[in-house]
């Protein structure tokens, strides 16, 4: 009985349709190809990133603002 | 060919190998999909879909973390789970009508008859299995998983899944022996 049970789910119950990659990969032929979903890391490093170059602007701003600020002065 | 060779042909754009993903794995989702006990129809409907949204999300796909197949027939048990609770809440039950017959070069009638009466018996002794049972037993038959993988896609313990492989064989040859006396 155990072997019997055996074949009979290994043999499977339903059939492949000839078409049915066909089928499938004309609609993967419509769907864009696939893009990478951005993680918590990710999204982090992107965060980290905007800051980095706010800090940066700034920064550069002030040295501006420093110089003019001192030849101003004289 | 090795699935990760594929995979990765498919990231530097080679759209066209997925074909091989899906003629490797078509095979055994079906076989997967009728022991779940769904029609015909649905199991072509599901498989397509399974396809689809591996293809979506296939930069999710982590080869460290599981094997291709592990990743693949949870997206399809998970849709396929999906499908019989919308299925038994709006309490459509699977036809035999949908069962394809298979015809074999050199078969007698008979023996088809045979065969296909036999494949209807284990399709309702299926759909009298609790569906986390049957899911089970509907993985554990696909060569490649192996307990381990099976309790992964299943979301329990490689113990709980001997217990429920088990148990849905044990019931399932209660009910074949019970359909032919």
């Amino acid at each position: 009985m155990n072997k019997d049970l055996d074949n009979l789910l290994t043999s499977g119950l339903l059939q492949v349709p000839d078409d049915f990659t066909e089928r499938v990969m004309r609609e993967i032929n419509r769907l864009p190809q696939p893009a990478p979903r951005q993680t918590w890391r990710d999204r982090l490093q992107s965060l980290a990133m905007i800051g980095a170059v706010t800090v940066g602007i700034i920064e550069l701003f002030s040295f501006i603002f420093g110089i003019w600020t001192a030849t101003v002065a004289y | 060919m090795d699935i990760n060779a594929i995979l990765k042909r498919i990231k530097n754009g080679d759209r066209s190998a997925f074909t091989l993903v899906v003629q490797q794995f078509q095979q055994p989702l079906f076989g997967y999909l009728g022991r779940m006990g769904l029609t015909q129809s649905l199991a072509e409907d599901i498989a397509q879909e399974t396809f689809l949204r591996a293809w979506k999300r296939l930069d999710d796909y982590d080869p460290t973390r599981a094997e291709f197949s592990t990743w693949l027939f949870t997206i399809a048990r998970n849709l396929a789970l999906h499908e019989l609770e919308r299925a038994s809440s709006k309490r459509e039950v699977a036809s035999d009508e949908s069962l394809p017959n298979f015809v074999c070069d050199g078969m007698q009638p008979a023996d088809v008859l045979n065969q296909n009466q036999q494949r209807q018996r284990l399709r309702a002794a299926l759909y009298a299995l609790p569906v986390t049972d049957r899911s089970a037993l509907a993985l554990a038959y696909f060569q490649e998983l192996d307990l381990a993988a099976v309790a992964r896609i299943e979301g329990c313990s490689t113990g709980a899944i001997k217990v429920r492989l088990h148990r849905a064989k044990q019931r399932l040859r209660q009910l074949l022996e019970k359909h032919d006396e």
